[in-house]
């Protein structure tokens, strides 16, 4: 098989639940365009866009949030990171829709924030944005190797209000309750594939299986380390509902309550009924509607599910 | 030592004393500047800082990074400020700062070269700015201005072709 046809074999089983998929799938294989994140720790957005501007980059506002710029770089083949913005930390290259589980998570300054999986910490630096480096983020990864990569972006970026921990999240103890989690959990990346086009892609679909288990194991850990009305926000990269709305009930079981989210950019529901490539009909509790899917052809980005949750 | 801090072992008051000495007699940087901060000391020769609640470093188990390195003991005991250090919180100083008068030495420097040149600072760790940017830690010595700008922070001149 074809790589192209193997891709459209692979995501053949989502037909149903993908809005406008034949335009789904043409954008699945065009190359994702660059995005930047400005680093307010350092620059203001408006000085950094302009200093890019002048070199001859074309930086375009994204909707999402004035931190996030779309760019048209001068050389592709030099790509986004080869300046000296980046090397003095102004900026971070970040997908656009790597973006929202921060935003949807809404830290404040002086909170207690953990996240969960970090590494190579896109969303750490994010949150440490959003603080303005008060308060502490504890970024945990399982992974020492992507660990380093997260720490050179917090030096980078020059974010001082972060602790790193190694560990495997599902066994994560502290001795005090956190006041927001994000778990942008391990996944099958499915969505990443216009990043990522070697993506592996399985059609026995054995990944989302086993990674939603694990991602159960890690939702129910965070249940543990949240305060009492505390905010979990949980996403993953991924069009596979078994890692998206069936994690998402299996929260709601162990004494999570769901929230909306509205973000500007254009999205749809949580799935709440489909048939999978067996032909099995699978349904979920109705409020995992309020989770929310950004296809890639909603807005030429990569794809993403977010759920906002609370311990009640 | 704290239970869980195996790593780290935060500055006692005289130790932050001599730190604050150090950063506004060298550099002129104000100590209020550092109010919010805790200063740790990892192994036997750098300094870290931290802006976080400081009781949760002993909350979390086994912390491997705290906040960011920000000096250096070197083996003749003397400070060295590193340049991510720098690039937060040498814009206060006012002191021992090297203005670098173009783009392409600002690019020599950030590369990792050196510029021969006299500045009228003492020798020893200066802070390099280029225009509004703080590029980072160099050591000026015998009117030759050194890069400190570690690998993984460097710029490589075919960028700038
Ligand atoms: C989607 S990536 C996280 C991306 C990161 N949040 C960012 O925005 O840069 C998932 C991460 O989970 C980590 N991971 C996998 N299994 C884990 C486990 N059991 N506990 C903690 N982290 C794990 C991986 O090493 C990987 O870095």
């Amino acid at each position: 098989m074809s790589i192209p046809q193997k891709v459209f074999k692979y995501y053949e089983r989502y037909r149903s639940i993908i809005p406008d998929y034949d335009e789904f799938i043409s954008y699945i294989l065009k190359p994702l365009p660059y995005s930047i994140r400005v680093n307010t720790l350092k620059i203001t957005p408006e000085k950094l866009a302009q200093r890019m501007e002048s070199k001859g980059f074309i930086l375009r506002k994204s909707k999402l949030h004035p931190w996030f710029f779309e760019v048209d770089c001068i050389d592709e083949e030099r790509g986004i990171g080869a300046t000296l913005e980046h090397a003095l930390g102004y900026y971070y290259a970040q997908e656009i829709v790597s973006g929202i589980p921060p935003i949807v998570l809404d830290p404040k300054p002086w909170e207690l924030i953990l996240d969960m999986a970090a590494a190579p910490g896109s969303k750490t630096t994010q949150i440490a944005q959003m603080m303005k480096c008060k308060g502490t983020i504890v970024a945990n990864d399982v992974s020492r190797e992507r660990v380093k990569a997260l720490k050179s972006n917090l030096d980078r970026l020059g974010v001082t209000n972060t602790i790193v921990t190694i560990c495997d999240a599902r066994r994560f103890y502290s001795d005090i309750m956190f006041d927001r989690i994000l778990l942008d959990a391990p996944c099958s990346s499915e969505a990443t594939i216009r990043k990522d086009p070697s993506l592996p892609l399985d059609l026995s679909y054995r990944l989302p299986r086993s990674f939603s288990r694990l991602q159960k194991s890690m939702i129910e850990r965070a249940y543990h380390l949240l305060k009492h009305d505390g905010i979990l926000v949980y996403s993953v990269c991924t069009f596979a509902p078994e890692e998206c709305e069936e994690v998402v009930e299996y929260a709601l079981k162990i004494g999570f309550e769901i929230e909306e989210v509205d973000i500007p950019l254009k999205y749809v529901e949580g799935v709440t009924e489909w048939v999978d490539e067996r032909g099995r009909r699978r349904s979920y509790d109705p409020d995992v509607s309020k989770a929310i899917r950004i296809y890639p052809h909603f807005e030429n980005s990569g794809g993403m599910f977010v759920a906002k949750l609370r311990k009640v | 030592m704290l239970p869980n801090l195996e790593r780290y072992r935060i500055c006692s008051s005289e130790e932050v004393r001599r730190i604050l000495d150090y950063l506004e007699e060298r550099y002129g940087i104000p100590r209020s500047v550092f109010e919010n901060y805790t200063f740790l000391v990892r192994g036997k020769n750098s300094i870290w800082i931290y802006s976080g609640h400081p009781s949760i470093l002993e909350l979390i188990p086994n912390v491997s990074i705290a906040g960011i390195r920000a000096l250096h003991l070197s083996i003749k005991k003397t400070l060295k400020p590193t340049t991510i250090f720098l690039q937060v919180f040498g814009k206060y100083a006012t002191k021992n700062v090297v203005e670098l008068e173009s783009e392409e030495e600002a690019v020599t420097f950030m590369s990792g070269g050196s510029i021969a040149r006299y500045y009228d600072v003492e020798e020893g760790f200066v802070v390099v700015k280029f225009g509004s940017d703080v590029l980072g830690c160099g050591l000026y010595s015998n009117g030759v201005l050194r890069s400190k700008i570690p690998k993984t922070l460097r710029v490589r001149f075919e960028w700038f072709k």
